[in-house]
């Protein structure tokens, strides 16, 4: 990685003694990795400038999620908006990093309500709608917590300061299901810290954090022992972005990108894993 | 694994509907099922090129005799051999006399080959060393067909997978002429290559955008050439553009592509042809083959649950029972409203490569 050179805005942002101003953006509004973060960065000291958030309720939306994802995408999309966590995932990571943290809160709107933060839902970030709100409400970061691709106008107008937590070793994997192909593909499960440019996870990489996989791990333990990293790691960049210790590798485009697990290739990695459990050794 | 479940039971499906076209195909296999009219007459073109396919089934359905099935298409098809070789195009019997067909011609020699392969007897290279030869012959020295073939003009692109079967007849024929003559078309057909990894003229008709269909003729039959001449360099890199397109649009559009394409790449939506879709998956597992990423078999598995998807296989009429439809819709602009037996072989020919890989990555 490249130390971030002079001329790059994120260098000269803070000064250690004034928290940043940091924007964050949602998916939906019971994002716990949003609310966890949103949080943590209040308690760090940084100012919450406000949080977008994508309202799901849209048939265009849900269309091409099940387009992507299949039927059972309904179910669990569903399942998420009433706050449940997926399925078989009663010792979730992000539960217990929630209670760990005293984290009360299930809705970003009660949460934004109770600290006085502007809080906007827009069908697509790309909006200019979103644009104009993100403009006003002059972020130092964005922080990214979900909502769909990125165009430029909005990535401009964060000042190209978006910061993002993917649950995959940058460059080997992007794209989709990050976790799951890393497990598949035999990459060593890893979250990418990195800046968002217009390329599916090709931007410049701040930090990569390894994980480790252990006994009795589950596909979804997995992924949320990956979003509980990721929001560790979004936490030290912004802190790190505010001291001027921000690192910038480049990025990455040379690989294929990662998609959607198809039903029998998400089968091939349960069964793989399910091996693995019994034998209680070795590589996928 | 329940897709793999899924998977054999859409292959036992189409099986049987393929068995039921050789049926009613009156020595060889019915062309097509129309809801409307009922079964076609046979088809000697795609007639040949079932023959691999039934003969790859017998190993996984086995007691259904569909060896026995192919060996008797083969039979029907050297009995209205042309004497010189060839084979006539469209249906049988043809309207009149019938002419010789390149491009049907050189889709039979995959059948007659396959049963060389699958029995030793000679009877099966000898006539697929006499098509190879006839079409040889045709070939002028910048790879084109003139003369020989009904279409007078312009030897479309998509003749490449007439230029693979004429190197599965020299595989085991060993004739030189026929190897020289099927590399020119391959020549010729990767000068059309353009920019964006698109072939010009690779439609049925010259003014007319391909259907996934002819697009994926014209990839698989450089793939396999490269397999054969094993010159992946010159045959295979220059579709790799082509097939990482598809591998992006199978996974943006959940395995639903387009029916045709501009130029461009520009989709024309409205419709899918179920038949470039699973030819397609197929160009796809061959390209994993070599590459051996399991993201490449990602894209190939969504184009076949798409087509899965579309078929109905509890059907009460037995025509539509584990049929795949031309195009989805049924009035699609291909072949539309029929269910085509390419169709159905191909579904079957993708389910087994992909059934193949899935069970070699969970032995891993």
């Amino acid at each position: 990685m490249r130390r971030i050179d002079d001329a790059d805005p994120a260098h000269r942002l803070g000064t250690g003694e004034v928290g940043m101003r940091v924007a964050l953006t949602a998916g939906f509004d019971r994002a716990p990795n949003v609310l966890a973060l949103a949080e943590l960065l209040r308690r760090d000291g940084h100012v919450i400038a406000g949080i977008l958030v994508v309202t799901p309720y849209r048939l265009r939306r849900l269309r091409s999620l099940v387009r992507q994802r299949g039927k059972a995408v309904v179910v669990e999309s569903v399942r998420r908006l009433v706050g449940l966590r997926p399925r078989g995932s009663r010792a979730d990571p992000i539960d217990i990093f929630l209670r760990r943290h005293d984290i009360a809160f299930r809705s970003i709107r009660k949460w934004c309500g109770a600290h006085g933060v502007s809080y906007l839902t827009v069908f697509d970030l790309n909006a200019p709608a979103a644009i104009a709100w993100l403009g006003a409400a002059a972020p130092d970061v964005v922080v990214y917590g979900g909502g769909g691709i990125l165009g430029t106008p909005f990535l401009e107008a964060a000042g190209r300061r978006v910061l993002n937590a993917h649950s995959g070793r940058m460059p080997e994997i992007r794209g989709m299901n990050a976790c799951e192909w890393s497990l598949l593909l035999g990459v060593p499960l890893t979250v990418t810290i990195h800046y968002i440019d217009e390329g599916i996870d090709t931007g410049a990489m701040v930090e990569r954090i390894s994980l480790l996989e252990e006994p009795g791990d589950t596909i979804e333990r997995l992924r949320g022992k990956c979003i509980v990293a990721g929001i560790e790691g979004l936490r030290r960049a912004v802190g790190s972005l505010q001291t001027g210790t921000a690192e910038r590798a480049v990025g990455a485009d040379s690989h294929r990108q990662c998609y959607v697990m198809a039903p029998v290739i998400r089968e091939l990695l349960q069964a793989r894993m399910r091996r693995k459990a019994s034998k209680g050794r070795g590589e996928l | 694994m329940p897709s793999l479940a899924r998977y054999l039971r859409h292959l036992e499906a189409t099986a049987s509907w393929l068995r039921r076209s050789v049926v009613r195909g009156r020595g060889g296999s019915a062309a097509y099922f129309s809801p409307l009219v009922g079964w076609s007459r046979p088809y000697p073109e795609t007639t040949g090129y079932l023959i691999p396919t039934l003969l790859n089934m017998e190993e996984w359905l086995p007691g259904r005799e569909l060896r026995l099935a192919a060996i008797r298409l083969g039979e029907w098809l050297l009995s209205i051999q042309r004497s010189e070789g060839a084979w006539s195009g469209g249906l049988y019997p043809p309207r009149g006399e019938g002419r010789p067909s390149v491009f049907n011609t050189a889709q039979i020699i995959k059948g007659v080959v396959s049963l060389y392969r699958a029995t030793g007897e000679h009877r099966w290279a000898e006539s697929a060393g006499m098509a190879a030869t006839w079409l040889a012959e045709g070939v002028s020295g910048d790879g084109e067909w003139r003369g020989t073939d009904y279409r007078s003009c312009v030897t479309p692109s998509y003749y490449a997978h007439a230029a693979w079967p004429m190197l599965e007849a020299w595989d085991i024929c060993g004739d030189e002429s026929v190897r020289q003559a099927a590399e020119r078309v391959l020549r010729m057909v990767l000068s059309r290559r353009q920019e964006d990894g698109s072939f010009r003229a690779w439609a049925f008709e010259p003014d007319k955008p391909p259907f996934t269909h002819t697009i994926a003729y014209t990839l698989r039959g450089l793939l396999e050439s490269a397999r054969l001449l094993e010159d992946w360099e010159t045959y295979g890199e220059p579709v790799v553009p082509a097939l990482e397109f598809f591998l992006r649009r199978a996974e943006f559009t959940g395995g639903r592509l387009p029916g045709a394409y501009r130029a461009g790449w520009q989709p024309v939506r409205g419709f899918t042809c179920l038949t470039g879709n699973v030819q397609v998956a197929l160009c796809l597992l061959i390209w994993e083959q070599r590459v051996g990423d399991l993201r490449i078999v990602n894209a190939a598995a969504k184009l076949v649950d798409y087509v899965c998807s579309t078929q109905w296989l509890r059907a009460p009429i037995a025509g539509l029972r584990g049929a795949v439809a031309g195009s989805v819709p049924l009035w699609g602009p291909y072949i539309r409203f029929r269910y085509p037996n390419w169709a159905a072989k191909y579904h079957c020919d993708a389910l087994m490569m992909l059934i193949r890989r899935i069970g070699s990555a969970l032995e891993r």
